[in-house]
Protein backbone atom coordinates (compact mmCIF):
# COMPACT_ATOMS: atom_id res chain seq x y z
CA UNK A 1 0.00 0.00 0.00
CA UNK A 2 2.83 2.32 0.93
CA UNK A 3 4.72 1.93 -2.21
CA UNK A 4 2.12 2.68 -4.44
CA UNK A 5 1.03 5.95 -2.48
CA UNK A 6 4.28 7.08 -1.86
CA UNK A 7 5.26 8.30 -6.10
CA UNK A 8 1.84 9.52 -6.15
CA UNK A 9 2.44 11.84 -3.27
CA UNK A 10 5.74 12.81 -4.22
CA UNK A 11 4.49 13.39 -8.20
CA UNK A 12 1.73 15.76 -6.71
CA UNK A 13 4.32 17.41 -4.01
CA UNK A 14 6.52 18.41 -7.17
CA UNK A 15 4.38 20.37 -8.76
CA UNK A 16 4.92 23.00 -6.46
CA UNK A 17 2.02 25.69 -8.03
CA UNK A 18 0.13 27.27 -5.04
CA UNK A 19 -3.06 24.81 -5.88
CA UNK A 20 -1.69 21.52 -6.04
CA UNK A 21 -0.12 22.32 -2.70
CA UNK A 22 -4.12 22.81 -1.19
CA UNK A 23 -4.65 20.55 1.55
CA UNK A 24 -8.76 20.46 1.14
CA UNK A 25 -10.88 19.75 -2.05
CA UNK A 26 -10.53 22.01 -5.05
CA UNK A 27 -13.16 22.32 -8.04
CA UNK A 28 -12.45 23.48 -11.22
CA UNK A 29 -15.13 25.20 -11.40
CA UNK A 30 -15.96 26.59 -8.15
CA UNK A 31 -19.38 26.34 -6.31
CA UNK A 32 -21.01 30.04 -6.14
CA UNK A 33 -22.85 30.66 -2.95
CA UNK A 34 -22.91 33.98 -3.08
CA UNK A 35 -26.38 34.70 -4.23
CA UNK A 36 -27.12 32.21 -0.73
CA UNK A 37 -27.91 34.13 1.74
CA UNK A 38 -29.86 33.11 5.46
CA UNK A 39 -31.19 34.45 8.44
CA UNK A 40 -28.71 35.94 10.89
CA UNK A 41 -29.05 35.42 14.67
CA UNK A 42 -25.91 36.47 15.61
CA UNK A 43 -25.82 38.61 18.92
CA UNK A 44 -22.75 38.27 19.89
CA UNK A 45 -19.00 39.14 18.58
CA UNK A 46 -17.75 41.66 15.88
CA UNK A 47 -21.06 41.12 14.17
CA UNK A 48 -23.75 41.64 16.74
CA UNK A 49 -24.98 44.15 14.62
CA UNK A 50 -26.21 42.91 10.97
CA UNK A 51 -28.79 43.48 8.19
CA UNK A 52 -31.65 40.13 8.88
CA UNK A 53 -30.02 37.93 6.11
CA UNK A 54 -26.60 37.21 6.23
CA UNK A 55 -25.52 36.35 2.32
CA UNK A 56 -22.62 34.42 1.84
CA UNK A 57 -19.51 36.44 1.17
CA UNK A 58 -16.34 37.16 2.90
CA UNK A 59 -15.61 40.72 3.98
CA UNK A 60 -13.83 42.71 1.19
CA UNK A 61 -10.24 40.96 0.75
CA UNK A 62 -11.31 38.20 3.57
CA UNK A 63 -12.33 34.84 3.97
CA UNK A 64 -14.70 33.22 5.52
CA UNK A 65 -15.42 29.79 6.78
CA UNK A 66 -18.64 28.62 6.66
CA UNK A 67 -20.29 25.26 7.89
CA UNK A 68 -23.44 23.74 8.24
CA UNK A 69 -23.48 21.78 12.09
CA UNK A 70 -25.42 21.99 15.19
CA UNK A 71 -24.58 22.04 19.03
CA UNK A 72 -26.05 19.12 20.40
CA UNK A 73 -22.92 17.56 18.17
CA UNK A 74 -20.69 16.20 20.30
CA UNK A 75 -17.75 14.81 18.11
CA UNK A 76 -17.48 16.05 14.16
CA UNK A 77 -18.58 19.76 14.84
CA UNK A 78 -16.47 20.60 17.92
CA UNK A 79 -13.46 18.83 16.63
CA UNK A 80 -14.22 20.84 13.20
CA UNK A 81 -15.00 24.35 14.61
CA UNK A 82 -12.06 23.99 17.03
CA UNK A 83 -9.07 22.89 14.31
CA UNK A 84 -10.56 26.29 12.47
CA UNK A 85 -9.81 27.57 15.82
CA UNK A 86 -6.11 26.71 15.84
CA UNK A 87 -6.01 27.20 12.25
CA UNK A 88 -6.68 31.21 12.73
CA UNK A 89 -5.12 31.27 15.90
CA UNK A 90 -1.75 29.61 13.41
CA UNK A 91 -2.14 32.70 10.96
CA UNK A 92 -1.48 34.97 13.95
CA UNK A 93 -2.40 38.84 12.66
CA UNK A 94 -3.46 37.26 9.49
CA UNK A 95 -6.06 35.11 12.12
CA UNK A 96 -8.20 38.54 12.25
CA UNK A 97 -8.62 37.76 7.96
CA UNK A 98 -10.74 34.61 8.90
CA UNK A 99 -14.36 34.83 9.54
CA UNK A 100 -16.42 31.53 10.67
CA UNK A 101 -20.01 31.34 10.16
CA UNK A 102 -22.23 28.32 10.95
CA UNK A 103 -25.84 27.64 10.15
CA UNK A 104 -27.74 25.31 12.16
CA UNK A 105 -29.15 22.46 10.91
CA UNK A 106 -31.26 21.61 14.20
CA UNK A 107 -33.88 24.43 13.69
CA UNK A 108 -35.81 23.29 16.93
CA UNK A 109 -33.27 23.03 19.26
CA UNK A 110 -30.99 25.53 18.44
CA UNK A 111 -32.12 28.98 19.52
CA UNK A 112 -30.65 31.83 18.37
CA UNK A 113 -28.85 31.98 22.53
CA UNK A 114 -27.75 28.62 22.09
CA UNK A 115 -26.08 29.40 18.88
CA UNK A 116 -24.51 32.17 20.07
CA UNK A 117 -23.08 30.75 23.18
CA UNK A 118 -21.35 27.97 21.39
CA UNK A 119 -19.80 29.54 18.34
CA UNK A 120 -18.22 32.37 21.20
CA UNK A 121 -16.67 29.54 22.05
CA UNK A 122 -14.39 29.25 18.95
CA UNK A 123 -14.40 33.02 17.60
CA UNK A 124 -15.18 36.11 18.03
CA UNK A 125 -16.00 37.29 14.63
CA UNK A 126 -18.40 34.75 13.76
CA UNK A 127 -21.97 34.87 11.93
CA UNK A 128 -24.79 32.58 13.72
CA UNK A 129 -26.99 31.77 10.94
CA UNK A 130 -30.55 29.93 11.69
CA UNK A 131 -32.92 29.45 8.75
CA UNK A 132 -36.20 30.80 9.52
CA UNK A 133 -37.90 27.85 7.64
CA UNK A 134 -36.97 24.48 7.03
CA UNK A 135 -37.06 25.28 2.99
CA UNK A 136 -34.56 28.09 3.60
CA UNK A 137 -31.89 26.11 4.80
CA UNK A 138 -32.34 23.68 2.01
CA UNK A 139 -31.54 26.03 -0.24
CA UNK A 140 -28.98 27.41 1.09
CA UNK A 141 -27.76 23.35 1.81
CA UNK A 142 -28.44 22.73 -2.17
CA UNK A 143 -25.81 26.05 -2.97
CA UNK A 144 -23.46 23.69 -1.25
CA UNK A 145 -24.25 20.57 -1.97
CA UNK A 146 -24.71 19.89 1.64
CA UNK A 147 -27.82 18.03 3.26
CA UNK A 148 -29.17 17.51 6.70
CA UNK A 149 -31.71 15.32 8.48
CA UNK A 150 -33.11 15.69 11.59
CA UNK A 151 -35.34 13.01 12.80
CA UNK A 152 -37.02 11.75 16.12
CA UNK A 153 -38.12 8.25 17.06
CA UNK A 154 -41.43 7.35 19.16
CA UNK A 155 -39.07 7.84 22.17
CA UNK A 156 -38.52 11.35 21.73
CA UNK A 157 -35.17 11.06 21.09
CA UNK A 158 -33.65 13.12 18.18
CA UNK A 159 -31.13 12.09 15.69
CA UNK A 160 -28.95 14.31 12.91
CA UNK A 161 -27.81 13.61 10.01
CA UNK A 162 -25.38 16.23 8.23
CA UNK A 163 -23.11 16.86 6.04
CA UNK A 164 -20.02 17.56 8.00
CA UNK A 165 -17.53 19.95 5.24
CA UNK A 166 -16.46 23.57 5.97
CA UNK A 167 -16.31 25.24 3.02
CA UNK A 168 -13.98 28.33 2.42
CA UNK A 169 -15.60 31.46 0.81
CA UNK A 170 -14.55 34.63 -0.49
CA UNK A 171 -15.53 38.08 -1.06
CA UNK A 172 -17.43 37.56 -4.09
CA UNK A 173 -19.17 33.80 -2.77
CA UNK A 174 -16.70 31.84 -4.29
CA UNK A 175 -16.34 28.85 -2.92
CA UNK A 176 -12.29 28.46 -2.93
CA UNK A 177 -11.27 25.59 -1.04
CA UNK A 178 -13.70 22.02 0.57
CA UNK A 179 -12.42 21.07 3.88
CA UNK A 180 -14.15 17.41 4.35
CA UNK A 181 -14.23 16.24 7.97
CA UNK A 182 -10.94 15.36 9.06
CA UNK A 183 -8.61 17.70 7.50
CA UNK A 184 -6.67 19.07 10.80
CA UNK A 185 -5.56 22.53 11.78
CA UNK A 186 -2.26 22.64 10.18
CA UNK A 187 -3.46 21.08 6.66
CA UNK A 188 -6.27 24.13 6.91
CA UNK A 189 -3.77 26.47 8.26
CA UNK A 190 -1.51 25.81 5.10
CA UNK A 191 -4.45 25.67 2.52
CA UNK A 192 -5.82 29.83 4.67
CA UNK A 193 -2.20 30.89 4.18
CA UNK A 194 -2.25 29.91 -0.06
CA UNK A 195 -5.55 31.77 -0.11
CA UNK A 196 -4.71 34.77 1.69
CA UNK A 197 -1.41 35.06 -0.48
CA UNK A 198 -3.61 34.80 -3.51
CA UNK A 199 -5.79 37.61 -2.59
CA UNK A 200 -2.81 39.83 -0.90
CA UNK A 201 -1.36 39.83 -4.43
CA UNK A 202 -4.42 39.87 -6.90
CA UNK A 203 -5.16 43.35 -5.04
CA UNK B 1 -15.57 -5.56 69.93
CA UNK B 2 -17.67 -7.51 66.88
CA UNK B 3 -17.17 -4.06 64.68
CA UNK B 4 -13.76 -4.14 64.32
CA UNK B 5 -13.62 -8.16 64.15
CA UNK B 6 -16.07 -7.41 60.91
CA UNK B 7 -12.94 -4.56 59.89
CA UNK B 8 -10.36 -7.14 60.32
CA UNK B 9 -11.86 -9.59 57.99
CA UNK B 10 -12.86 -7.02 55.71
CA UNK B 11 -9.25 -5.71 55.32
CA UNK B 12 -7.84 -9.43 55.16
CA UNK B 13 -10.44 -10.38 52.31
CA UNK B 14 -9.49 -6.73 50.29
CA UNK B 15 -5.45 -7.28 50.86
CA UNK B 16 -6.74 -11.39 49.65
CA UNK B 17 -7.77 -9.54 46.43
CA UNK B 18 -4.79 -8.04 46.05
CA UNK B 19 -2.70 -10.39 46.19
CA UNK B 20 -4.95 -12.16 43.64
CA UNK B 21 -4.76 -9.63 41.28
CA UNK B 22 -1.24 -9.07 41.39
CA UNK B 23 -1.29 -13.07 40.94
CA UNK B 24 -2.96 -12.89 38.32
CA UNK B 25 -1.42 -9.74 36.31
CA UNK B 26 2.05 -11.22 36.66
CA UNK B 27 1.18 -14.36 34.89
CA UNK B 28 0.09 -12.63 31.80
CA UNK B 29 0.39 -8.97 31.83
CA UNK B 30 -1.39 -8.83 28.57
CA UNK B 31 -4.64 -6.69 29.73
CA UNK B 32 -5.22 -4.03 27.15
CA UNK B 33 -3.31 -0.98 27.31
CA UNK B 34 -4.84 2.50 27.07
CA UNK B 35 -3.10 5.64 25.57
CA UNK B 36 -4.10 8.98 24.52
CA UNK B 37 -7.16 9.22 26.91
CA UNK B 38 -8.73 13.14 26.33
CA UNK B 39 -11.70 14.46 26.32
CA UNK B 40 -12.30 17.88 24.18
CA UNK B 41 -13.03 20.68 26.18
CA UNK B 42 -16.54 21.30 25.65
CA UNK B 43 -18.09 24.61 24.06
CA UNK B 44 -20.63 26.88 25.55
CA UNK B 45 -24.51 26.07 25.53
CA UNK B 46 -23.78 22.22 24.77
CA UNK B 47 -24.20 19.39 27.26
CA UNK B 48 -22.13 16.90 25.73
CA UNK B 49 -18.98 15.68 25.82
CA UNK B 50 -16.53 13.32 23.64
CA UNK B 51 -13.56 11.25 25.67
CA UNK B 52 -11.26 9.91 22.81
CA UNK B 53 -8.52 7.16 23.51
CA UNK B 54 -6.13 4.84 22.24
CA UNK B 55 -7.04 0.80 22.87
CA UNK B 56 -4.89 -1.94 21.88
CA UNK B 57 -4.27 -5.34 23.50
CA UNK B 58 -2.21 -8.23 22.92
CA UNK B 59 -4.88 -11.15 23.57
CA UNK B 60 -7.80 -9.49 22.64
CA UNK B 61 -10.77 -8.26 24.05
CA UNK B 62 -13.95 -6.15 24.01
CA UNK B 63 -14.59 -3.17 25.27
CA UNK B 64 -18.48 -3.42 26.70
CA UNK B 65 -19.01 -0.88 28.87
CA UNK B 66 -18.11 2.84 30.26
CA UNK B 67 -19.19 4.77 33.32
CA UNK B 68 -18.32 8.26 34.68
CA UNK B 69 -18.37 9.61 37.74
CA UNK B 70 -21.85 11.60 38.00
CA UNK B 71 -19.88 15.15 38.83
CA UNK B 72 -18.39 15.04 35.65
CA UNK B 73 -21.66 13.84 33.50
CA UNK B 74 -24.72 12.05 34.32
CA UNK B 75 -24.21 9.44 31.68
CA UNK B 76 -21.25 7.95 29.33
CA UNK B 77 -21.99 5.87 26.11
CA UNK B 78 -19.98 3.98 23.36
CA UNK B 79 -20.76 6.02 20.07
CA UNK B 80 -19.94 5.63 16.23
CA UNK B 81 -20.25 8.38 13.93
CA UNK B 82 -21.05 6.14 10.55
CA UNK B 83 -22.06 6.99 6.98
CA UNK B 84 -25.78 7.23 6.11
CA UNK B 85 -26.50 5.15 3.32
CA UNK B 86 -29.65 3.70 2.10
CA UNK B 87 -29.10 0.31 3.64
CA UNK B 88 -28.44 1.74 6.50
CA UNK B 89 -30.01 -0.50 9.92
CA UNK B 90 -30.68 2.43 11.34
CA UNK B 91 -34.56 2.68 10.79
CA UNK B 92 -34.18 6.32 12.16
CA UNK B 93 -32.17 7.52 8.97
CA UNK B 94 -33.05 5.61 6.95
CA UNK B 95 -33.83 8.67 4.61
CA UNK B 96 -30.62 10.14 5.27
CA UNK B 97 -28.86 11.06 1.67
CA UNK B 98 -25.54 9.24 1.34
CA UNK B 99 -22.97 11.69 2.65
CA UNK B 100 -24.54 12.46 5.82
CA UNK B 101 -22.88 11.62 9.02
CA UNK B 102 -24.88 10.28 12.06
CA UNK B 103 -24.13 9.35 15.03
CA UNK B 104 -25.26 6.30 16.51
CA UNK B 105 -24.98 3.97 20.08
CA UNK B 106 -22.79 1.02 19.96
CA UNK B 107 -23.20 -2.40 22.26
CA UNK B 108 -19.14 -2.69 22.33
CA UNK B 109 -15.88 -2.49 20.73
CA UNK B 110 -13.93 -5.37 19.55
CA UNK B 111 -10.24 -4.95 19.95
CA UNK B 112 -8.25 -8.25 18.07
CA UNK B 113 -5.67 -9.85 19.28
CA UNK B 114 -2.01 -7.92 18.25
CA UNK B 115 -4.26 -5.11 17.21
CA UNK B 116 -5.14 -2.01 18.42
CA UNK B 117 -8.47 0.50 17.87
CA UNK B 118 -8.35 4.08 18.09
CA UNK B 119 -11.25 6.00 19.52
CA UNK B 120 -11.25 9.16 17.51
CA UNK B 121 -12.92 12.11 16.27
CA UNK B 122 -15.29 10.66 13.27
CA UNK B 123 -14.85 7.24 14.15
CA UNK B 124 -15.58 6.01 17.95
CA UNK B 125 -16.23 8.36 21.19
CA UNK B 126 -17.46 7.52 24.31
CA UNK B 127 -20.16 10.43 24.67
CA UNK B 128 -20.49 12.14 27.81
CA UNK B 129 -23.88 13.35 28.49
CA UNK B 130 -25.62 16.24 30.75
CA UNK B 131 -22.42 17.60 31.35
CA UNK B 132 -22.27 18.43 34.84
CA UNK B 133 -19.98 21.29 34.02
CA UNK B 134 -17.88 22.70 30.95
CA UNK B 135 -15.15 21.04 30.06
CA UNK B 136 -12.23 23.17 30.96
CA UNK B 137 -9.18 23.01 29.18
CA UNK B 138 -6.23 20.87 30.93
CA UNK B 139 -8.83 19.39 33.42
CA UNK B 140 -8.50 15.64 34.53
CA UNK B 141 -11.17 13.37 35.11
CA UNK B 142 -11.47 9.09 35.49
CA UNK B 143 -13.13 7.41 33.55
CA UNK B 144 -13.94 3.54 33.78
CA UNK B 145 -13.69 0.91 31.18
CA UNK B 146 -15.37 -2.51 31.64
CA UNK B 147 -13.72 -5.24 29.22
CA UNK B 148 -15.24 -8.75 28.79
CA UNK B 149 -11.60 -10.01 29.96
CA UNK B 150 -9.82 -7.37 31.62
CA UNK B 151 -12.79 -6.66 34.03
CA UNK B 152 -13.26 -2.42 34.98
CA UNK B 153 -10.03 -0.30 34.25
CA UNK B 154 -10.19 3.38 35.46
CA UNK B 155 -8.25 5.57 33.35
CA UNK B 156 -7.47 9.47 33.48
CA UNK B 157 -8.86 12.00 30.55
CA UNK B 158 -6.99 15.03 30.32
CA UNK B 159 -9.45 17.94 28.39
CA UNK B 160 -7.52 19.35 25.56
CA UNK B 161 -9.11 21.56 22.48
CA UNK B 162 -7.53 18.89 20.01
CA UNK B 163 -5.82 15.55 19.92
CA UNK B 164 -2.47 14.66 21.91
Amino acid sequence: MARVVLPIMMVLASCGSDASSMRGIVRDEPLQVGSVSLTDVTTEGKYAVHEDLFTMKAEPGQLLVMYFGYTNCPDLCPTTLAAVRSATKNLGDNGSKVDMAMATVDLERDTAEVLNGYLSSFSDRFHALHASSQDELEAAENAFLASSTVTEDAAGKIEVGHSATAYVIDDTGSVLVEWPFGIDNKAMTNDLKILLEQISSNN
Amino acid sequence: MKKSKITGLLLAVVAGAGLFASCGSDDSSSGPEITKVWARTSPMETSLGAVYMSISSKDGDELTDVSIDPSIAAMAQIHEMVMATADTSMSMTSDAPTGEMVMQEVDSVVIDAGGSVDLMPGGYHIMLMEIAAPLELGAKFDVTLTFATAGKITVVAEVRDEAP
